[in-house]
């Protein structure tokens, strides 16, 4: 078992099973980022591929048992080599305590080789050793480490990560329970998600190149706590707010709510909001349909805002609607801002048209670990390969020349070289 | 004339000039003439400065980094390639002969940027972040070490075939192909990490397997393969240098194609 865990074609497998298995999701639709079309097409194209991908979690690559297996075997072997690298680095630095070995002519070769970046080392075998860039041998233990940390948080994360999305409407107030949340995506050992405080979406706040391109949205908010006043604050992209340990983010999802009021021949007013998705550029309409609850209308909206970009004569927002009710139109035209309009025997009104945002919640305790894993990794590649370890034997034979040997690098033919030059330098030296 | 189209210009000098060097690099190859060698440098190092002058006047224009949009993209890795390609060939004369896939390798970049439209583009919300200056700077630089890397293995496998008197400078080009990739191996990891935490900062989660981060991944993997290969099985020469140009090809696919075959969070910047 040891010597499975310390070889290097170990190492070699599990990286290449790892990068094999990122290769087969990317041309196999998974489920969790594929629309239901592509799935039902492929079902229904090959359904034996379709149920072997299902038997095998080839659909669901990344949070199949194998693959976190994989992920998990080679945590273990990076584990096993960090503990091994590491001791060997700690063993070099209790010998240096040992006195250095003494030699005629120690100066003139010392001061030739610290010319080239080395230090003297304690002695071995009667040979006088060199080395250069010594923190370099702290690259690779210290990248493995990372990398390690990295795996450990990333589990840690997908165990134990809280995630709920929502969608406020200016003025709503999201009261930090789970069940407000309209998706919530937790990781299978975390708890049910409870925001410890409310949340005020105040105004939708878009900013746009003058191409018409967005150049920047936000949700100004308030934090609405049991105690004291509110604190307001600007969600927007790159810019979350982090409070009392939970994370929240500006989703790419935001446009207009749009609240109509449906009055029927005998019967009161009845208020529904819709939400209509924001278009890529302002001077397209923001879309969106859905069903009036307790009629059989559906409805499908399309609203301008500014209208004055595309006509000379509109200024006004407009809203187009088109209602049908079983399959059939029964109107299709411009709702007025501000009057009614005959919807089959019903009337419908605009009661409100109001910004609404998309807000992520998450709550990782794990964050630090990973960024900690992130910054060694890259420490460790740094001192690895920008500070490479170099180390040189010199042996002294009594009144002879120096033997200048290559001992450990990670390039051994370019430290040879080093050696050969270092020889004929001090060959030089003693003419 | 406006910066914009004066860029163009530029850019269209800097590529004659970078073709010629191509020429020189290709003639000292093929006739065995050293003196070629320093010609091919220094009409790199002259193509560097209209190109340099092209980037500049792009960026006023803009108002942001040579990084969005192919125009961009592809100039913007030629220049890191061509700049890192002449201070390190300068430090080590044995590098310049790497200049015949350096150079190429760059002037089609750029042709392939000037060919798509070169208009201004402005960054999308999710681009306006001190990470993006991070992550792309060390995607450069990462595709500027793989490609002296590359250059050195293919001058490798060349030398090899010919013989003679070059292939006593083998080992020491083996060597340096391991370290370029090395050095293209850091810019890769901390191009990921900045990306990682980035996304973490945008989204609330460091990896979404997302096409392009997976397929970073899959080319972080297998560099990561070849310097194991190199440290601990002693993988060097022929065979070290084609796992490379695997490699290579891999880290190709992963900049250059995968954004126009899947749909990718990271297609903004190639659109």
């Amino acid at each position: 078992m040891r010597k499975l865990l310390v070889s290097p074609r170990t190492a070699l497998a599990l990286m290449g099973a790892i990068a094999a298995a990122c290769c087969a999701a990317s041309f196999v639709p998974q489920i969790a980022d594929s629309s239901p079309a592509v799935i039902g097409a492929w079902r229904s194209a090959s359904p034996l591929t379709y149920r072997l991908a299902g038997v095998l979690r080839l659909d669901r690559i990344y949070t199949s048992p194998w693959f976190l297996l994989l992920v998990a075997a080679a945590g273990v072997v990076l584990a096993y080599s960090v503990r091994l690298q590491f001791r060997g680095c700690l063993s070099g630095l209790a010998g240096s305590g040992a006195p250095a070995v003494q030699f005629p002519g120690q100066g003139r070769l010392s001061a030739a080789l610290s010319a080239r970046g080395y230090s003297m080392l304690p002695a071995s075998a009667g040979e006088a050793r060199f080395a250069a860039n010594r923190p370099g041998r702290w690259g690779s233990p210290v990248f493995h480490l990372g990398l390690l940390l990295v795996i450990v948080a990333a589990f840690l994360t997908f165990a134990f990560q809280q995630r709920g999305f929502v969608q406020l409407i200016e003025g709503e107030v999201f009261d930090g329970a789970a069940a407000d949340f309209l998706t919530v995506n937790n990781g299978p050992l975390a708890g049910r998600f409870l925001v410890p405080f409310s949340l005020r979406m105040n105004k939708l706040e878009q900013a746009y190149w003058g191409n018409g391109q967005p150049r920047d949205f936000g949700s100004r908010v308030d934090f609405l706590e049991e105690s004291g006043r509110p604190a307001p604050a600007l969600i927007s992209v790159n810019n979350p707010f982090r409070r009392r340990g939970v994370t929240v983010y500006q989703s790419p999802y935001y446009g207009y709510s749009v609240s109509l009021a449906l009055k029927r021949p005998a019967g009161a007013e009845t208020l529904t909001h819709f939400l209509l998705d924001r278009a890529a550029v302002p001077s397209r309409p923001a879309v969106g349909g859905a069903d009036f609850p307790g009629t059989g209308y559906l409805f499908w909206l399309e609203f301008l805002p500014d209208a004055a970009g595309r006509s000379f004569f509109v200024k006004d927002p407009v809203l187009k609607a088109r209602v049908t009710e079983g399959g059939r139109v029964v109107f299709d035209g411009p709702v007025p801002m501000d009057g009614t309009v005959r919807v089959g025997a019903d009337s419908l009104r605009v009661a409100a048209v109001r910004g609404w945002s998309g807000l992520v919640f998450v709550r990782d305790r794990w964050q630090g670990l990973a960024y900690a894993g992130l910054g060694l990794c890259v420490l460790g590649a740094a001192l690895m390969f920008l500070l490479p370890y170099r180390e040189l034997a010199v042996a002294l034979p009594d009144a002879g020349e120096a033997v200048v040997r290559a001992v450990s690098g990670r390039e051994m033919d370019l430290l040879r070289e080093e050696a050969r030059d270092i020889e004929a330098e001090l060959k030089k030296w003693k003419e | 004339m406006t910066p914009l189209k004066a860029g163009i210009l530029l850019h269209w000098a800097a590529v004659t000039l970078y073709i010629l060097s191509t020429v020189a690099y290709a003639a000292a190859a093929t006739f065995s003439r050293e003196s070629l060698l320093k010609k091919g440098w220094w009409l790199a190092l002259a193509g560097l400065l209209p190109h340099s002058a092209a980037l500049a006047l792009r960026w006023y224009a803009t108002g942001h980094g040579p990084y969005m949009a192919k125009y961009e993209v592809f100039s913007s890795n030629a220049w890191v390639a061509v700049l890192m390609f002449l201070v390190f060939s300068k430090k080590i004369p044995r590098l310049r002969a790497a200049g015949y896939v350096v150079l190429p390798a760059s002037f089609l970049m750029m042709t392939a940027g000037l060919f798509t439209s070169p208009e201004l583009r402005f960054l999308p919300p999710s681009l306006r972040s001190f990470w993006l200056v991070l992550h792309t700077v060390f995607a450069k630089l990462a595709v500027g070490g793989i490609l002296i890397a590359v250059g050195a293995s293919i001058l490798y496998l060349v030398r090899e075939r010919k013989g003679g008197a070059e292939a006593a400078s083998l080992p020491a080009l083996d060597d340096y192909a391991g370290r370029f990739a090395g050095f293209g191996f850091i810019f890769w990891t901390i191009m990921t990490a900045a990306g990682a935490i980035w996304a973490n900062e945008t989204w609330g989660r460091y990896w979404g397997w997302d096409p392009i981060e997976t397929w970073s991944l899959i080319t972080w993997l297998l560099f990561g393969s070849y310097l194991h290969g190199r440290r601990s099985l002693g993988w060097r020469g022929g065979k070290a240098a084609w796992v490379l140009l695997g490699c290579f090809v891999l880290s190709l696919a992963t900049v250059f194609v995968i954004p126009f075959v899947f749909d990718t969070l990271h297609g903004e910047y190639f659109r």
